[in-house]
This record gives structure tokens, C-alpha cells and sequence, in this order.
């Protein structure tokens, strides 16, 4: 277990070093100058040269790449062009702003997704089967700020249960506030990956349940409650954990336009904003942090995984 | 040889023809199918059975509901006709995903072949760049590289294109790969034929029918991330008549003229919709032991 956790460990550090290699080159690619952007229009060339030197512009690309890493891995992302502030400041606060909303999201794909997939294998072909496959496929198909918008007009504008946007009311800021706030991006955000996981656990749950140790469970007289809870879904959710982590991707990714739709302080918002106002360092940081988290997210599922099936584990 | 090409071309041609049967039986693939002649009708002469001008605004117009004479989907918050942009906005709003699917198949298909088919350092090399562009979740990866081309339409094309390349490195590597130790790629590398050729000939006919499934699925995908990206200001730009222009600029509106970001969702949701039918329909048809469950 240990070798394998190492290994696992070992390829994901290197993925990691890949992906910070990848955001520094995407930002350098990046046309506009920031030097530039921090001095403004009106900057003499000398002033801007000067500027570069502090920076470091000046340098060979992989001492800079370098400096920047050791850095990034002491905590240190730079100051905001924009907002002159400390880039990892900013990151912290949006950090927990979308991680509170990608858990949530998560929590609802799985909670709706699983109960729809087990609820429609256990009465394949019924009119709940069919009710279930179609919401799963229209979910799949709804872009997610189309959703959001829906659920906005429908539950904050028309019938007026949840507030429209942000992430606290003016003046507030306990937890039932910021929970009333979240219900409805979290849900939004849910949809996409509860409709994947739904179909996943449907096809998962059909093939175990033909499995001779089904059918014993039943002929010993177990109630088809307990079969299915006991015998069904141990064996049919393992699948469906590697979807969930897939999922987990398309959350952090998706969040960026929940995020949008919902004036919700994470940090897609954050990078939308920076990539508008040219402020690099933001950009780069929110960037990795996003990348970072997943590749997190996805060693703790192969992880998890294998603790569930000790089978994965050769 | 002669003989191996008319038989393999005979038995290709049997195989299309009972695919093609099979799709035609699954009635949603082919509604769907039928819809998107029509879409594709709208993209190409949309813009002339438009009412009005797409740009021109009408300030004693503005917010008008559907229904409203003479503007059948209503007006925006600059009194332009939505039935007009909707129209117009068709060909740029789906001809990005099909130009972003031909991004990312014209640079992924020929690396996926090659590594797969050559394997050694080379295949080693793409592998680990696939790896690293996968840990990026898609949206973000379209988005960091949107922030380096700069926002616009043409660049949000490129970048969702960019980001999916890595998806179609590793179906074509997958199937180049197990193709190239297959009797028939043997038998004809023994006769003589050139790596090019059995490349060609043998390896990526075979490799097709994944990439068209992968395909159909992608324009939706991409169509969707497109319009995101416009969305979020970073693609299409106002004032251009592009659906996802439209629903951000609907969007400050939603709580008094929510038709202005439910019309052009909507019309996103049904194409997206419908590739998605079409891509299942292929997919069982070309491949029925994949099955899907619908």
C-alpha cells in the first residue's frame, strides 16, 4: 500500500511540475507588457527598463521560470498589479470561497445522482427509469450559466426564496446566511455531474445485479432493501468513485462561470477579472491553485479507491 | 493485394451500410438528426430571413417581451430584435465548435497516430504532455489559454480546439496502438508497404470510428464552452450577435426581461441537445457493444 501510495505520489508531483511549467509559459506567451500594465501608458522607456531589471523580465526564461517556482512553493505568488495586494492574500479568500461551493456542488451530484441511478436500475424500464434517464440526459446536455440563470429567474427574481447573487447579504456574515446563498450555485453546479454520475451508477447497479451473490442474498430471503444496500451498491459503487473524482475536475472547471452567474467571490471571478485587467499574477496563481486542487483531488480518489478495492492495488 | 484492398473495401462498405441501418432504427438519433439539417439551413441563410438589422437599436423599443407585434422573441435592453440576433448569431455560435473540433482533431489525430503507432521516446514525450494537459480541468484550460491569445471570438475558437487536443491524442494513440500489432497491419508491412501507407490505409480507417463518435459529442462540448467563454467576456464580443454575448448581456436583466437570456440558452441547449443524440446514435451504431443506456 505504501509503494503504490508512493508511486502514485512520485507521477503526480512530476504531472505537477509539468503544470506549473505550462502556467508560466501561458502567461509569458501572453502579449502586453507587464511592466507596462503596473507603470501605465505614460511611462518613460527608461522607467520601464528599470522596472523590468526589479522584476526580473530580463532575465533568461528558465531563471525566471525557477524564481518563480521557489517562490510559488514558499507561499509566494507576487503582487497584484491591479489591486496591489498580495496575490497569495487573495487567493486564500477566493480559494475557500470555491472550495465551499465545489464541495457543496459535489455533495448534490452525488446525493442526487446515486439516488436517481439506483432508483432507475431497480426499476429498469418503469416510468421512473425513463423520468430519471431524460432529466439525467437533459442535465448532461444544459449549459451551466443557462441553468443558473433558470434557477435564478425562477427561485430569486419570481418566487423570491433565495437571494440573487454574492455570497452574504449587506452586513451579514453568519453561516445559515452564506448556506442560503450557496443553495442555489451549488445546485447549479451540481446538475452536469449528478446527470454523469446518475448514468454511471444506473449501468453499474444493472450489472451487479445479475451477479450470482445477488440472486443468493435474495434466495436466502434477505428483503430486496437490504440486498440492494448490502450486496448491490457496495460492489456497484466503486465505479462510480472514479467518475465522482472525474467530476471534481468539471466542478473547478464549471465553477468559473457559477461563479460568474452568481457575482460568487471564488476564484474563477478572480481569474475572469484578472485576465480582463491584464493582472498576471493573479492570473497565474488562480490558475495553478485551480490545477493544484485537482491533481490533489484525483491522487485522494485513486487512494480512496484502492481502499475500497483492494483488487486496483497490483 | 489487389485482392485484399477490393475485399477489405467490400467488407468496410458492408459494415457502413448495416451502421447506418442500425442508426436509422433509434428514432431519437434520427429526430435529432433532422433538426440539425435544419440548424444548419439557419446558419447558412439565417442572417438574410432575419427581420431586422442585428445591430440596429431602438431606444423607444427597449425590454419588449415576446409577442410583442413585430418582434416575435422580443427586444433587448438596446431595443434590437432578438429573433434577428438569434438568427444571426447562429453561424458564429455553432460554426466555432465545428471549427474548434477541426482544431483539435487536425493537431491531436496525426500525434495521437504516430505515438501510438511508433511508439518509443516519442510516444514517451506525448504522453507526459498529455498528462499534464489533462490535469487541467477542460474550462480552465480554455480559459488560461484565452488569456494568453487575448479575448475574441477567433481566439476562444482556438483555445477550446487547443484544449481538447489532448483528448483526441489519447483515443487515436489507444487505437493505433492496438492496431499496430493486428495480423493485417503486419501482413502488410511484410508485403512492403511503407509506414505511411500502412498508416494511411490500414491504421487510421480503423481508428475512425471513435473519432466521429468523439467528434459529434465535442461540437457540443465546444459549442457550450465557446459560449462560456463569451459569457464570461473572454470570447465574442459585444455588440456581435453571438449566443453567448446575448446571454451576458441578458443576464443584468434576468429579473425584468428573463426572455433575453432564456432564448438564446435555449437555442444553445437544443443543438447541444441534439449532437448529443446524434453522438449516441453513433455510437451505438457503429460500435453495439457499446451500448448505450438511454
Amino acid at each position: 500500500m505504501l509503494r503504490f501510495l508512493l508511486r502514485r505520489v512520485l507521477a503526480l508531483g512530476l504531472v505537477w511540475l509539468g503544470v506549473t511549467v505550462l502556467v508560466f509559459l501561458i502567461m509569458h506567451l501572453a502579449p502586453g507588457d507587464p511592466a507596462l500594465v503596473i507603470l501605465g501608458p505614460k511611462a518613460t522607456a527608461e522607467s520601464l527598463e528599470r522596472l523590468r531589471h526589479e522584476l526580473g523580465l530580463d532575465r533568461p526564461l528558465p531563471v525566471q521560470y525557477l524564481r518563480w517556482l521557489g517562490n510559488v512553493l514558499q507561499g509566494d505568488f507576487g503582487r497584484s498589479l491591479q489591486l496591489k495586494r498580495e496575490v497569495s492574500e487573495l487567493l486564500w479568500t477566493r480559494f475557500r470561497a470555491t472550495a465551499l461551493l465545489a464541495t457543496a456542488a459535489t455533495l448534490v451530484a452525488i446525493v442526487l445522482g446515486i439516488v436517481a441511478g439506483v432508483v432507475s436500475a431497480t426499476r429498469q424500464y418503469s416510468v421512473w427509469d425513463r423520468a430519471a434517464m431524460l432529466l439525467a440526459l437533459l442535465g448532461f446536455c444544459l449549459p451551466v450559466f443557462w441553468i443558473g440563470l433558470i434557477l435564478q429567474i425562477l427561485l430569486a427574481y419570481r418566487l423570491p426564496l433565495f437571494p440573487v447573487s454574492g455570497m452574504n447579504s449587506p452586513g451579514q456574515s453568519g453561516l445559515l446566511d452564506t448556506l442560503h446563498h450557496l443553495v442555489l450555485p451549488a445546485v447549479t453546479l451540481g446538475i452536469g455531474p449528478a446527470a454523469v454520475i446518475a448514468r454511471m451508477t444506473r449501468s453499474s447497479v444493472l450489472e451487479v445485479i445479475r451477479q450470482d451473490y445477488v440472486r443468493t442474498a435474495r434466495a436466502k430471503g434477505l428483503a430486496e432493501r437490504t440486498v440492494v444496500a448490502r450486496h448491490v451498491l457496495r460492489n456497484a459503487l466503486i465505479p462510480v468513485i472514479t467518475i465522482v473524482g472525474l467530476q471534481v475536475g468539471y466542478l473547478f472547471g464549471g465553477a468559473v462561470l457559477v461563479e460568474m452567474v452568481f457575482s460568487w467571490p471564488g476564484l474563477g471571478l478572480l481569474m475572469v477579472n484578472g485576465i480582463l485587467a491584464r493582472d498576471f499574477p493573479v492570473v497565474q496563481g488562480a490558475v495553478l491553485v485551480v490545477a493544484t486542487t485537482y491533481v490533489v483531488v484525483n491522487l485522494l480518489v485513486d487512494v480512496l479507491y484502492t481502499v475500497v478495492d483492494p483488487r486496483v492495488r497490483v | 493485394m489487389a485482392t485484399t484492398t477490393v475485399l477489405s473495401a467490400r467488407s468496410r462498405l458492408q459494415r457502413s451500410t448495416s451502421a447506418w441501418r442500425r442508426f436509422l432504427q433509434d428514432r431519437w438519433a434520427l429526430a435529432s438528426l433532422v433538426f440539425l439539417a435544419f440548424v444548419g439551413l439557419i446558419v447558412f441563410v439565417g442572417p438574410s430571413l432575419a427581420p431586422y438589422d442585428p445591430l440596429q437599436t431602438n431606444l423607444g423599443l427597449r425590454l419588449k417581451p415576446p409577442g410583442t407585434p413585430g418582434h416575435l422573441l422580443g427586444t433587448d435592453e438596446l431595443g434590437r430584435d432578438v429573433l434577428s440576433r438569434l438568427l444571426h448569431g447562429a453561424r458564429p455560435s455553432i460554426g466555432v465548435g465545428f471549427a474548434a473540433v477541426a482544431v483539435a482533431m487536425a493537431i491531436g489525430v496525426p500525434i495521437g497516430l504516430l505515438a501510438g503507432y511508433f511508439g518509443g521516446l516519442f510516444d514517451a514525450v506525448v504522453s507526459r504532455v498529455v498528462d499534464v494537459l489533462l490535469a487541467f480541468p477542460y474550462v480552465l484550460l480554455a480559459i488560461a489559454i484565452v488569456a494568453a491569445l487575448g479575448p475574441g471570438l477567433f481566439n476562444a475558437m482556438l483555445a477550446v480546439g487547443i484544449a481538447g487536443v489532448p483528448y483526441y491524442v489519447r483515443i487515436v494513440r489507444a487505437s493505433a496502438l492496438s492496431l499496430r500489432d493486428q495480423e493485417f497491419v503486419q501482413a502488410s508491412r511484410a508485403l512492403g508497404a511503407s509506414h505511411a501507407r500502412v498508416l494511411l490505409r490500414h491504421v487510421f480507417p480503423n481508428a475512425l470510428s471513435p473519432l466521429i463518435v468523439a467528434a459529434t459529442l465535442d461540437v457540443g462540448w465546444m459549442i457550450t464552452a465557446a459560449a462560456g467563454l463569451s459569457f464570461l467576456g473572454l470570447g465574442a464580443q459585444p455588440p456581435q450577435p453571438e449566443w453567448g454575448v446575448m446571454l451576458s448581456d441578458g443576464r443584468q436583466y434576468v429579473g425584468v426581461a428573463p426572455h433575453l437570456a432564456l432564448v438564446p440558452g435555449f437555442a444553445i441547449f437544443l443543438v447541444v441537445l441534439a449532437l448529443n443524440l446524434v453522438g449516441d446514435g453513433l455510437r451505438d451504431a457503429l460500435d453495439p457493444r457499446l451500448r448505450s443506456s438511454r
